[in-house]
């Protein structure tokens, strides 16, 4: 679809050039130009332009002589114009985030008052923030501890029960990793707020909610999260970069790449035998060896070089306009140097190595995770030939490889009885991409047939798009079961729904749906949704 | 497989029409005005035609009523129109053409009514 709105997007741009230079057209022209849109714009996803062609067409007669001049038909296609604009960006931009950010903040909100989850969650999205969302105290926790978001909304009230409880069950792991949480509520005495505050909430807002205000609060309470995690950017222990600033040095250095072409490498570092010494010396020692690892590496690097902290004992070097082959002459350099370098222990000085696969930028590699993974298989190439070497990564290792591509699987299911629904969602959803994964569709007639089926039991990650009514079985209780299954971690559900069923959205979010999409949607908002879904759940 | 011909002025909705049947495995060849299409058609033979009506130059309409009879007792025409009106559908059943479909529409609708105009 993307392929065919560019083009079309193209061609009215380039056609509106053309208006402009000969200023005058012809009532014929004008109609023409209108009546395209309507007939085309929505079979490519693009609805909102058909709507509005559509609506302006009417205004117009068919056999009129009237000449237009360019300030007339200028101001008559305005909404036209306006949204041409929107659409363009915004196929850019939602590209943009959902590609290249994952590390997008992560809101949490838990509410059983459908209405405002529907309104919160909207607006935060179109803010870029990922939202979770539970209609349970239950659910809430679950999420907070598999997701870990940025910053919690929780409603005073849900189902009758005071939140403090929820508050209670988190407030020490959100203190630890400093997430703050926002407390709404209809009611607002003083003993309610005080009891908010005390449990550890940072904030407490009445409702009627007004959107601009709390969105303010929200963003606020985000910068001084990021604040606090640009603090926390370097190791205590070794000094060198956590894993948290990784993607910013990536973003900026791909950015040099795009400009100049000149690559860059990752040298993914791993201490051989690390756990022995561990064992063997206790923690203090396999400590010494961390500190003294990352203060000759800090020392003999090149100063343009970043060293980050990826694991345990796992470091990755990060050399700017270095191309491969010359990444490995450099790490193995470090490594003669560190294979040198005693470690004092109990038992007198002990002597240790590393193991490197290191990877260059190209342009096939779209993220971050991609040259992560291929520096990955080169360490673990050279973890199987016998340690303490460096290798460059080659083709021949990922055909080796089979299970990490494998993993990559992303199987997305249709269950929807309209055959017409399942045609176009498995032939336009089999042609997405998402970055790291392979798209594979497949669509079931009704619930039962897909529960009876073993599709979902495999290996690699699923997103299940359940229509609510279905003969037979309906999707709530399809989507009971599946939770119930020993691969539901592996499992994103979409729940489709009929417009104003807040009841069945509910009921689906208090299930365990991780989202839901009411009919009718556009293909490019389910796949929106999709690539959102996966780069919060895996 | 068919043999396709697709007559339409509109660049993009041309191409997600023949990329859409390709899919499905027919062979498609296309036309971007009624000209042009009853050129090829005088040539070559097709077992679907599929054929906008507002098109500048000749109307979908007047192509048909300008192709050859014998061809449209035995092979269906498929009419894209914005116009749903009984009187405009009257009008192309005179021409000829038994099948419409309403714009717009989506890619897997057409897919869908081409299958059940060729299993006919």
């Amino acid at each position: 679809m993307k392929k065919y709105q560019t083009m079309f997007l193209q061609r009215y741009s380039n056609m509106l050039m053309q208006w402009k230079q000969k200023q005058d057209i012809t009532n014929d022209e004008l109609y023409h130009f209108l009546h395209s849109i309507k007939g085309t714009a929505s079979s490519i996803g693009l609805i909102k332009l058909t709507e509005i062609a559509s609506e302006l067409i009417e205004k117009i007669s068919k056999d009129g002589q009237r000449i237009w001049n360019e300030e007339e038909w200028g101001n008559f296609i305005q909404p036209l114009a306006l949204e041409f604009n929107d659409t363009t960006e915004s196929s850019q931009l939602e590209e943009d985030i959902i590609e290249e950010r994952p590390s997008q903040s992560k809101i949490l909100i838990i509410d059983d008052d459908i209405e405002l989850l529907n309104d919160v969650k909207d607006c935060l999205e179109e803010n870029n923030y990922m939202v979770f969302i539970a209609t349970t105290i239950d659910r809430g926790v679950q999420l907070f501890y598999d997701h870990h978001p940025d910053l919690v909304i929780i409603d005073y009230f849900i189902k009758g029960k005071s939140s403090l409880e929820f508050l209670s069950r988190i407030a020490t792991l959100a203190r630890s990793i400093f997430t703050p949480i926002i407390v709404i509520s209809d009611e607002a005495t003083t003993f309610i707020q005080k009891q908010v505050y005390d449990s550890g909430a940072h904030d407490f807002i009445q409702k009627p909610i007004d959107n601009t205000v709390f969105l303010s609060i929200i963003n606020n309470r985000m910068k001084q999260q990021d604040w606090f995690k640009k603090r926390v950017m370097v190791d205590e222990l070794t000094k060198t970069y956590n894993r948290a600033s990784l993607y910013e040095i990536w973003s900026e250095l791909n950015k040099t790449y795009q400009k100049t072409e000149i690559p860059f490498s990752f040298a993914l570092m791993d201490l051989d035998h690390f756990k022995q010494v561990n064992d063997r010396h206790g923690h203090s020692v396999g400590d010494l060896v961390l500190t003294n690892f990352s203060k000759l590496i800090l020392q003999e690097k090149r100063q343009k070089d970043y060293l980050v902290r990826y694991g345990g004992e796992e470091f990755l070097l990060i050399l700017p306009k270095t191309k491969q082959s010359e990444a490995v002459g450099l790490v193995d350099g470090l490594l003669k140097k560190f294979m040198k370098l005693g470690h004092d222990t109990d038992e007198g000085q002990i002597k240790l190595s590393f193991t490197a696969g290191v990877a260059e930028v190209q342009k096939s590699i779209k993220s971050m995770e991609q040259l992560i993974v291929r520096s990955d298989l080169a360490l673990y190439f050279g973890k199987q030939n016998g340690r303490h070497s460096v290798h460059g990564y080659t083709a021949e290792m990922q055909k080796s490889n089979e299970v990490i591509e494998r993993d990559s699987l992303l199987r997305i299911a249709v269950v929807d009885d309209d055959r017409v629904i399942q045609r176009l969602l498995s032939d336009q959803l089999s042609k997405m991409s998402i970055s790291n994964y392979q798209v594979e569709v497949k669509s079931f007639q009704d619930g039962e047939t897909f529960l009876n089926s073993t599709w979902y039991k495999g290996t690699g990650k699923y997103i299940i798009l359940l229509d609510g009514i279905m003969p037979k079985m309906d999707g709530l209780e399809v989507l009971s079961h599946l939770r119930k299954t020993e691969n539901e971690k592996n499992m994103g559900i979409v729940m489709l729904t009929g417009r104003q069923k807040d009841k069945d959205i509910v009921k689906a979010l208090e299930l365990g749906a991780d989202d839901y999409i009411t009919k009718p949607f556009s293909l490019q908002q389910l796949q929106a949704r999709i690539k959102r879904l996966v780069n919060r759940l895996f | 497989m068919a043999r396709i011909l697709v007559v339409d002025d509109e660049e993009v909705l041309r191409m997600l029409i023949m990329d859409t049947l390709e899919d499905e495995g027919h062979d498609v060849f296309e036309a971007s005005d009624g000209k042009e299409a009853l050129a090829i058609l005088g040539n070559e033979s097709f077992d679907l035609v599929i054929l906008d009506n507002m098109m500048p130059g000749l109307t979908g309409i007047e192509v048909a009523q300008q192709m050859d009879e014998e061809w449209k007792k035995n092979h269906p025409i498929l009419m894209l129109t914005a116009k749903t009106q009984q009187s405009d559908i009257d009008e192309s059943k005179l021409a000829g053409i038994p099948y419409y479909m309403a714009k717009p529409f989506s890619p897997s609708q057409l897919a869908l009514l081409v299958e059940d105009i060729l299993d006919a």
